[in-house]
């Protein structure tokens, strides 16, 4: 593990270069309203994939990195955030900037998420050997088990509720099969199209899912043009000022980052959970007089939520790295990248010297990208709001194209742009009425390695599945897995149970 | 208004149609028991969910949304452009391997463009004519993507 991180260093050193180009490229379109990190990702992933793997994904990193804390800028300034989770900044830092500290606001979200991604990267660098580890000891049952156990947490955390999410997650698991049978070699609904036997195309799939239905949702939503009139004077002192003070703050610091991090390794919860839960802890721990600040311009509130913002990279990416499994929709992005360079994805990642490397290179270009925020976010802070006026009505034809010509670039093939733009629908319905993108993704990319892992299991077991029921790690694992899926309606019931005991038939209904 | 109503049974609905697919073409194309075992396993699973989803839309304990603040209902012209947007991709699709990329993508840019309100045509000349630019030297001369240049094909 040590010869890893070591070699994980060496190997930053070699692309440290891009770290500050994507920073930059991620504050730019982080600051933009309405592009979100998953979907910038997404439109990318072509130069992404274009680069070695080690460059690809330190430069995807970056890019997350950067948009973090760029969504930040119009929130502060303009009270327009760049995507959900920007929306505590939004609602704390507009009413700072209205009272004359725009720019203290704006070096507290900036430090803030510094401190926060500096704390996320050194739990990443710390539980993801330990948890690497313990995944080393997996066998075929386990992961089968592991596999559902991520998309049981997306389904448990996801705003549609879990039935939508499983649903979700089934429905890409069984999308997965499409192509030729890994055991038998016949078709598995193809419809008949020579462009589908080599399997469902992963990239289309991810650029539809998550780029163009996000554009499609800007669209539904109108696209409208900020004027420049809403433009107000940010100075680099105050910047600097807000950034001193942050230390001010030392406990909301603390809890944020632990906050952002835990949320971040649950699969699927996000930077959004993360911020509002984060805002929410502020709230609650604040003294009585700090109470009374929050909504009308609270610091606690606004480096609750950056900090949890930023933590929460660091966070997600410890399940990428040990067992295969995104915490997020950036990081499902980072999965398809390893998947497409041949890494081995999955718990034996850390134990190969290629794989061992690469997660090293970007758990430690998470702490030269917090460096560089502080540095770049200071600076940018002072102008990059005003990208929130960029005429979006110009970039979303440019964005139509980038996209079609990503989904080309994996097999070139024409059919994959169709592949595209349908799951682009698929998304947008999704997204309108609550379901995951993120869960049928997820089955999408770990479909494959349930089946391979289901079959090897029951073959090993003589065609029965009592392979499953016998580690002791095994029937923990199922522990945990019911354990997700339970806990939720056990606590409801518990819940109604006693507004039933009290007498309250209303609360006992909800 | 349709849509409203129709619109949270899209999901589910199609969720049953395709696994509903899946398995019977494992079934009727008469596949090894273990393929069939694991499309039905998958299937099922994903098709008792779905029934979940549509029983609760039908009791109207699932509002169907992602959030719970109310929403402004969207202008028809909103669903014009949607739709309209996503034609034009469809058919971008179907027309690069006849007309070819360059004619493709300045077409739908200048069309998408003037759908989302931009008025000025040296802006319209100028995006539509540089992302051209940007594809055909950036990614097809220099990085070598073998987009079909269709009818401008030995031209480009």
């Amino acid at each position: 593990m040590m010869n890893g991180a070591y070699d994980g260093l060496l190997m930053l050193l070699s692309v440290v270069w891009v770290v500050p180009i994507g920073v930059f490229i991620g504050m730019t379109f982080g600051a933009v309203p309405g592009l979100n990190k998953s979907g910038m990702l997404a439109i990318l992933l072509p130069v992404l994939l274009a680069m070695p793997p080690e460059m690809g994904l330190v430069f995807a990193m970056s890019l997350y990195a950067g948009g973090e804390v760029g969504n930040a800028f119009p929130a502060v300034v303009l009270n327009i955030p760049g995507d959900a989770s920007a929306a505590v900044t939004a609602l704390e830092g507009y009413q700072m900037t209205l009272r004359g500290d725009g720019a203290k606001a704006l070096g507290m979200c900036v430090m803030g998420s510094t401190i926060g991604a500096v704390l996320g990267g050194l739990a990443s660098l710390v539980a993801a050997p330990t948890l690497g580890a313990v995944a080393l000891r997996f066998s075929y049952p386990e992961i089968c088990i592991i596999v559902l156990f991520g998309l049981a947490a997306i389904a448990q955390v996801s705003s549609g509720g879990l039935a939508k999410g499983l649903m979700m997650g089934f429905a890409g698991m069984l999308l997965s099969t499409t192509g030729t049978d890994p055991m038998w070699g016949t078709f598995r609904g193809t419809f008949g199209s020579i462009y589908l036997f080599d399997g469902l195309p992963i990239i289309p799939c991810l650029i539809g899912l998550l780029g163009f239905s996000e554009l499609l949702k800007m669209i539904e939503g109108g696209i409208t043009v900020n004027r420049v009139s809403q433009a107000r004077e940010v100075g680099l002192k105050g910047v600097i000022n807000g950034m001193r003070d942050t230390f001010r703050y030392p406990f909301d610091l603390l809890r944020s980052s632990l906050t952002g991090i835990i949320i971040g390794i649950v699969p699927g919860a996000g930077g959004t959970v993360s911020t509002f839960l984060s805002y929410q802890q502020a709230l609650s721990w604040a003294s009585p007089e700090a109470k009374k600040q929050f909504g009308k311009g609270s610091p606690n509130g606004l480096i609750a939520g950056d900090t949890a913002n930023n933590a929460d990279v660091g966070g997600s990416i410890v399940p990428l790295i040990t067992l295969g499994i995104p915490g997020s929709s950036a990081a499902a992005v980072l999965l398809v990248i390893m998947a497409y360079h041949g890494l081995e994805v999955g718990p034996r990642l850390l134990s190969t010297a290629e794989g061992a490397s690469v997660a090293y290179a970007i758990i430690w270009s998470q702490f030269v990208s917090a460096g560089l925020l502080v540095v770049m976010g200071g600076l940018l802070a002072t102008f990059a709001y005003r990208l929130a006026f960029l005429p979006v009505n110009t970039m979303v034809p440019v964005i139509m194209v980038a996209a079609l010509i990503g989904s080309f670039s994996q097999n070139q093939y024409i059919f994959d742009m169709g592949v595209m733009v349908v799951f682009g629908i698929i998304g947008f319905f999704m997204k309108s009425y609550g379901y995951p993108p993120i869960a049928l993704l997820l089955g999408i990319i770990l479909g494959p390695m349930f089946e391979e892992n289901l079959l090897r299991t029951l073959r090993l077991g003589g065609g029965t599945p009592e392979l499953f029921f016998e580690r002791p790690l095994t029937l923990f694992l199922w522990f945990l897995l019911f354990l997700t899926l339970g806990a939720r309606p056990a606590l409801q019931l518990l819940r109604n149970y006693r507004n039933r005991r009290i007498g309250d038939p209303v609360k006992a209904q909800q | 208004m349709l849509l409203s109503r129709l619109g949270p049974l899209i999901i589910p609905l199609s969720v049953i149609g395709y696994s509903g697919y899946m398995v019977a073409e494992q079934y009727l194309g008469s596949y090894r028991e273990t393929s069939q075992n694991y499309a039905l396993l998958l299937g099922g699973l994903a098709i008792l969910c779905a029934l979940i989803v549509l029983a609760r839309l039908a009791m109207g304990s699932d509002a169907g949304e992602t959030d719970e603040l109310p929403h402004e209902p969207v202008p028809r012209w909103h669903y014009v452009q949607l739709i309209a947007i996503v034609a034009m991709m469809a058919l971008a699709v179907l027309l690069i391997p006849v007309i070819g990329y360059a004619i493709t993508f300045f077409v739908m840019l200048v069309a998408a463009l003037l759908l989302l309100g931009v008025r000025s045509v040296p802006a319209i000349l100028a995006i539509s004519v540089g992302m051209v630019a940007v594809v055909h030297f950036g990614l097809v001369k220099e990085l070598q993507l073998p987009l079909p240049a269709g009818i401008l094909e030995g031209i480009l």
